[in-house]
């Protein structure tokens, strides 16, 4: 704040100093003063923007032949012939591409193509049919011939009122609207501002902070006194009225207390009108009455044209800029064309607002504005995306971006604080400008109260005058009839009445007398007071001489500051634009960081996966082997056990066995024995001899029960080895089936582990596809890599023509039409008379002149007759945005099944199918077919394809299945897209 | 409030990623079925839903149907006859439509005070008024966006009429995938069957060869868009084979004979035929009703065909357990004056009006609003064509209250300064 404004004038004049430099410069001029390299071709540093604001390596440039294929459909409607095709691919001349744009924009196919341009992009295809749609298209092309800048066009249809026979098409943005004022409201603000604010009609617009009711109706105010008006005794023909009269108030529908407002014309860059005269009703008008048009003098519409396509409009610059650049590039740098806001910034704003500026300065050059962008790289770029950067690259240019944010931050802050302040120093100076209004009004009342004293004196001085003359008179006569009577007294003397009567004539002289004394002592008082007044007024007017003079320098001083606070304004606005840029520039590398971190996060699951799959195979190995080897020791093990077995039951025999013969022995010693005694009792040497046989038997039984009883012995001890084998194997049994859990219990892990880590992968495949295709959309958006734009209607329709060589077929038709009516008119003619030769022959050219003419004209309405069925079929509905792609199934099947289609593949002379039907050679076939409908060179695969195919079918089928490979070319994606 | 626009909407970009995570998980041209998107649990509730809108064209007369005023100065001629549903009365012209009451709802209260043809029909079909400024979809348009899965391969918006004919432009700015497409009672769908002298072996071989150049194209690229536009050719090979559920003479001779044996029955019965196979919206136009002359002879003809095929439906509709999930509408686009002139006619009325309803979400057996005496003027509960625009999308589950992104566009989907009928939805 500053609290005294008298010293810190000097301050104030310093800084204006400061100030004036950059201050004069308008929008338009900013450039030249701003940028050191302004002396650069415009393609150039549109590439430089592109690509100093991406990380990492843009996509290549396109080939000839899509380069050929995409001009043609941007700069002419439809695709390049078969020849024309040819003809570009064989020049050898390093300039060919900037040669074909020249030759483009010179065609007379230019100016048909972008007066549909221009009209969809005003009309969006809605025709309220007031003004004929062809005359419409007819003035567009014309000022297109004509080469108009682009300001001077819009400014024709703005201030069009269909009354000038001329531009009388020009109303049609009006006209065909119905004038309706909300309607043009809307349409003026989207079509030539780029802002849809037709949500602030009842209120502030919900979701755009930067859309305001009141500036819905800043522009509403300049519409809202015109009118339609139809001409009864003409058919009721339209025309744009305007009264002179009316004003717009409004309330916001979310709060209905706060009031109606009120607002001027004005547009948002802030133009107003601020030069509208006051006029009286009376002079108001140049037509008023009942049942004619109105026409103001002063007209807020003409004036809406003036201000909107005024060089210091930025906002009108910006929107064509950024609509010609996303006719070219698919897109606008503010995506949707119609939503420029604050939230919705655009993909490189610094090179937006150069681009604005550039197309003021080249004076609103279509063509230029055109061939500049066509001969940019960033135009020129393959549909193939560029490699990813390195997250080294990316990180590196994050932290640059991320200073220079900061910077341009701490930029941004002081900037305001300067703008404010400089607001604060405009507001002081307008304040003390105000102030010495307000001096300069006391004053000039001052003068007036001493001018009405000097009245007042002067009527009373005048006034009195005559009663001084008329009293001065009545004292003369009184005098004089008083003398006459005094003589007569004197004469007559004793006289009484008569004494009387001059005595009373003498007193009534008298008192005259002195009321002439009296009044002259007034008049004098009066002069003197008209004297005072008058001095007093006189030195009240030096004063205010003073005081005006003055007002000079305050007014000097107010806009000085005005353009003090201009200067500062754009140097903030400039550090508002460079912080979107640099953060949309930091968005994109993010979303690069983004993919980087996805691929980073993808690899470490992948190598983790990689480990543990390692991991895995070698302790699947290991179990394999313990398994094995477990098996093997099984197997013995099996095996040991039936051997214990079988050894355990032979020795449980033999025991059994050597029981028994011990049992024998035993009976048979008992038998000796017993035999013995008897032999001893009887002493018979018989029985002795049979006793000792039995002991003898006992003791070789005996014997070999010994021999026996030693072999199980042997045996049992065998039997031991082989259960102290089996507890062995047991025991390694053990180990390896607990060392086979572990193993298991591992591989189970294992398996969880690597079944983790694959969903883990699954999922940032997931992650990594997204990003991928988030960052291919981000660099379509941002440029550095061309993008697939759908053809219009009318491009499908006419490079359909092309494509398939209906225009030949077209032509003869149109010539035989042409001859036919001529004939008939000429047949017409030789009934009246005889036809005139000319001498001179001038007549063959002039006739020849008009036959082509004729001719072409016929064409061109074949063509778009075809045009017209895609229109009806591709284009969004009438009146909304035609930027808006859709793919119904209704189109599939016209395409696949209707009438016209199959029609349209009819061969007959000089068309493609009639070429491909004369030709024998397959491979030629591909060529031709290739180069005619999709503007290249079929790859090896692609001859096969159809060799293959044709070979397939036939020899009588052959016209279908060239029918079936065309048709399959033209419903491809290929055809569909300019690439 | 903040924008949220495409630029960085975090909608926006889901949209884009369940579109993308589509691609990743269907291959190429192999996974066609497989690219349908994730649909929310809101969508798939509103999937089954439909919608039937029968157009009485010309303006049909509330006292003559809806509303009858028997026994009064504007009353007429017709007696009002007991429902199903006790207490309610329509006009005895309507004496089959009377035993379907108890399904169906009446709004006695309507005032759109428009008397013009064109008007009052965009009112009443968009619920918004026209205005020069911008153009609003159709309740068809807006109905096929909300409902219908974009995988599906019939159109979502369909006008039934007497002869298949081109597709309209009703959809505004939801662009020509909603527009609705005019397929007839005779010639069922344009386009839908292979032109004559193309085998389905050469038709097979011409769709193989554009794949396959597709193919090709897109391991250069692939985009949303062109996902879209061969899904498109896939979807028109879907539609050509089930082309029949266009053609009425399908159904058995006994549905044509309930309907009834007339333009008007077969029209409504195509109609049921094309919602049984979940198109989302059908509408069906009934012709003239605009009857500044005779009003009550006309009526007395009209309302006996649209009776019978009216009655028809319902009963066909509950009786196929489809009432529950479609929305039936009966409009006009404005009611006749109570008034009955000199030509014994009633003239253009939009202040005090009738529709009826049934179905989907609707109250069964309500009656909302009233008007007076002589049905001059609404004496209770009025609303207009902004309220019932809303009532009817969410009588079907949409939330009229929400967004359509479009083009990078946020548009809402009905009218923000209007809001539906709670009392009558369910």
């Amino acid at each position: 704040m500053r609290p005294n404004w008298q010293s810190n004038l000097g301050a104030l004049s310093l800084c204006l100093a400061l100030a004036a430099i950059t201050c004069r410069n308008s929008f338009a001029e900013e450039r030249a003063a701003n940028e050191p390299s302004a002396q650069r071709p415009l393609h150039e540093r549109i590439d430089d923007a592109i690509e100093q604001s991406h990380v990492g390596p843009v996509a290549d440039i396109a080939t000839d032949y899509e380069f050929v294929r995409r001009s043609y459909l941007d700069l002419i409607g439809r695709i390049p012939s078969a020849a024309e095709v040819r003809e570009f691919i064989d020049t050898d001349n390093s300039s060919k591409r900037s040669d074909l744009i020249e030759k483009l924009l010179d065609s007379s196919e230019f100016n048909r193509h972008f007066a549909i341009v221009l009209d969809v992009m005003l009309m969006e295809r809605f025709d309220g049919k007031k003004i004929d749609s062809k005359q419409w298209r007819r003035f567009l092309r014309n000022e297109l011939e004509k080469k108009s800048p682009y300001n001077e066009i819009a400014r024709k249809i703005l201030a069009a009122d269909g009354a000038d026979a001329a531009p009388r098409a020009a109303a049609k943005f009006y006209l065909d609207r119905a004038v309706e004022p909300h309607a043009l409201t809307r349409n003026v603000s989207r079509m030539f501002l780029g802002r849809d604010i037709q949500c602030a009609q009842c209120h502030d617009h919900p979701l755009v902070d930067d859309y305001l009711q009141s500036e819905y109706y800043g522009v509403f105010a300049f519409l809202n006194r015109s009118y339609l008006y139809e001409d009864a005794k003409d058919n009721k023909k339209p025309y744009v009225g305007e009264k002179a009269e009316g004003g717009v108030e409004f309330e916001s529908v979310f709060d209905p207390d706060a009031g109606k407002s009120t607002t001027a014309p004005m547009l948002i860059d802030g133009l107003a009108l601020d030069n509208e005269p006051v006029l009286d009703a009376s002079e108001a008008y140049i037509v008023h009455g009942k049942d004619v048009r109105s026409v103001p003098k002063f007209s807020r519409r003409e004036q809406l044209a003036r201000l909107l396509t005024h060089d210091s409009s930025s906002a009108f610059a910006t929107n064509i800029a950024n609509r010609l650049w996303a006719h070219m590039m698919g897109r606008g740098l503010v995506h949707p064309v119609d939503l420029h806001h604050s939230d919705n910034p655009a993909t490189h704003p610094e090179l937006l607002k150069f681009l604005a500026q550039a197309f003021i300065a080249s004076e609103f050059d279509i063509r230029e504005f055109l061939r500049q962008i066509a001969s940019t790289k960033t135009y020129q770029r393959s549909i193939d995306t560029p490699p990813i950067p390195q997250l080294e690259l990316v990180e590196e240019r994050r932290s640059s971006l991320l200073d220079q944010i900061v910077a341009v931050d701490n930029a941004k802050v002081k900037s305001l604080d300067e703008l404010i302040e400089f607001n604060q120093q405009l507001q002081q100076a307008r304040k003390h400008l105000a102030t010495i209004d307000d001096k300069i009004t006391t004053k000039q009342n001052e003068i007036a109260e001493q001018n009405k004293k000097a009245d007042g004196d002067n009527k009373a001085l005048s006034s009195k005058r005559k009663q001084l003359a008329e009293k001065k008179t009545a004292a003369a006569s009184v005098a004089s009839a008083a003398a006459e009577a005094k003589k007569a007294t004197e004469a007559v003397k004793n006289d009484k009445a008569l004494s009387n009567a001059a005595q009373t004539l003498q007193a009534r002289a008298d008192a005259i007398a002195k009321q002439v004394a009296n009044l002259e002592t007034q008049l004098e008082q009066h002069a003197k007071n008209i004297q005072s007044a008058n001095d007093a007024a006189n030195l009240l007017r030096r004063q205010k001489q003073r005081l005006i003079s003055e007002r000079m320098i305050a007014a000097d001083l107010v806009s000085e500051a005005r353009g003090a606070r201009r200067a500062f304004q754009r140097r903030h606005e400039e550090n508002v634009v460079r912080h979107r840029d640099l953060t949309q520039q930091l968005a994109a590398v993010e979303t690069t960081a983004r993919f980087q971190n996805a691929k980073d996060v993808l690899e470490g699951h992948q190598t983790k996966a990689a480990n543990v799959a390692s991991a895995l195979e070698v302790s699947r190995q290991t179990r394999a082997a313990t398994r094995q080897n477990l098996a093997g020791l099984m197997e013995t093990l099996k095996q040991t056990q039936r051997k214990y077995d079988t050894q355990l039951a032979q020795l449980t025999a033999s025991g059994a066995e050597l029981d028994q013969k011990r049992e024998l022995i035993d009976t048979i010693r008992e038998s000796a024995a017993t035999t013995r005694e008897a032999a001893d009792q009887l002493q018979d040497e018989a029985l002795h001899n049979a006793a000792q046989t039995l002991s003898n038997r006992a003791d070789q039984l005996a014997s070999d029960a010994q021999a026996e009883a030693d072999n199980i012995s042997e045996r049992q001890q065998e039997i031991d080895k082989t259960q102290s084998a089996i507890d062995n194997l047991d025991l390694t049994i053990m180990q390896d089936k607990s060392e086979l859990t572990e193993l298991e219990t591992k591989v189970t892990q294992l398996e969880a582990e690597l079944a983790a880590a694959q969903t883990a992968i699954a999922e940032s495949e997931v992650a990594v596809t997204n990003a991928t295709s988030d960052l291919k959309e981000l660099w379509a958006d941002r440029f550095v890599v061309r993008s697939l734009k759908p053809l219009s209607p009318e491009q499908m329709g006419r490079s359909l023509v092309f494509a398939t060589g209906l225009d030949a077929r077209f032509q003869r038709e149109a010539e035989a039409e042409w001859e036919k009516s001529n004939k008939e008119q000429q047949d017409k003619a030789k009934e009246g008379k005889a036809i005139e030769k000319d001498p001179n022959g001038k007549s063959s050219d002039v006739d020849e002149l008009a036959r082509r003419s004729g001719i072409s004209a016929l064409l061109e309405k074949r063509i778009q007759d075809v045009e017209q069925v895609f229109v009806s079929l591709y284009a969004a509905p009438p009146g909304s945005p035609q930027d808006v792609f859709s793919a119904t199934v209704d189109q599939a099947l016209f395409a696949a099944n209707d009438g016209r289609m199959r029609g349209w593949l009819n061969p007959s002379e000089g068309t493609l199918l009639k070429r491909l039907r004369d030709m024998t050679d397959d491979d030629s076939i591909a060529h031709e077919i290739y180069l005619s409908v999709l503007t290249r060179k079929p790859s090896e695969m692609e001859i096969k394809e159809i060799t293959d195919y044709l070979a397939s079918r036939e020899k009588k089928e052959r016209l279908p299945a060239l029918q079936a490979i065309l048709w399959g070319l033209l419903t491809s994606l290929e055809f569909r897209f300019n690439h | 409030m903040k924008c949220n626009y495409s630029c960085n909407s975090p909608d926006h970009s889901i949209a884009r990623r369940q579109f993308m995570g589509g691609i990743a998980a269907g291959g190429l041209f192999a996974g066609m079925g497989a690219f349908i998107r994730p649909a929310t649990a809101a969508q798939l509730q509103s999937q089954q839903k439909r919608v039937i809108s029968i157009f009485l064209s010309g303006g049909s007369s509330q006292l003559e149907t809806w509303d009858p005023k028997p026994k009064t100065e504007t009353g007429g001629p017709f007696r009002a006859i007991p429902t199903s549903v006790p207490g309610i009365h329509i006009s005895e012209l309507l004496p089959k439509t009377a035993e379907q009451m108890h399904h169906m709802a009446l709004i006695r209260s309507v005032n759109t005070s428009q008397n013009d043809h064109g008007l009052g029909r965009y009112m009443m079909e968009t619920g918004r008024a026209k205005s020069p400024a911008a153009d609003y979809p159709h309740l068809g348009a807006v109905t096929a966006k909300a409902l219908t899965d974009d995988s599906s391969p019939l159109p979502g918006h369909i006008h039934v009429s007497s002869g298949a004919g081109n597709r309209r432009n009703d959809s505004a700015y939801l662009g020509p995938k909603y527009s609705s497409v005019v397929v007839g009672a005779k010639g069922g769908l344009r386009n839908s069957a292979l032109p004559g002298g193309m085998t389905a072996t050469v038709d097979e071989q011409r769709h193989a060869l554009r794949r396959s150049v597709n193919e090709r194209f897109l391991q250069r690229r692939r985009t949303a868009e062109t996902d879209a536009y061969t899904q498109s050719y896939e979807q028109a090979i879907q539609l050509m084979q089930r082309r029949s559920i266009f053609d009425v003479e399908q159904e058995p001779s006994t549905a044509i004979e309930r309907y009834g044996d007339h333009e008007l029955g077969r029209q409504c019965l195509l109609a049921r035929r094309l919602l049984e196979n979940d198109i989302s919206f059908v509408q069906v136009s009934h012709s003239n009703y605009d009857t500044h002359n005779e009003n009550f002879n006309f009526h007395l003809e009209q309302m006996g065909e649209f009776d019978q095929s009216f009655s028809a439906l319902i009963d066909d509709l509950a009786e196929k357990g489809m009432l529950d999930s479609t929305l039936v509408i009966v409009m006009s686009e404005f009611g006749r004056t109570p008034r009955i002139n000199r030509y014994y006619g009633r003239d253009h009325w939009g202040k005090s009006w009738s529709i009826a309803l049934a179905g989907a979400g609707i109250q069964k057996g309500a009656v909302i609003g009233a008007t007076n005496k002589d049905g001059t003027e609404v004496s209770d509960r009025e609303v207009d064509h902004g309220n019932l625009f809303h009532t009817y999308l969410q009588a079907v589950g949409v939330d009229s209250t929400g967004e359509f992104e479009i083009g990078g566009r946020n548009i809402p989907i009905a009218d923000p300064a209007a809001g539906p009928i709670e009392e009558l939805l369910t």
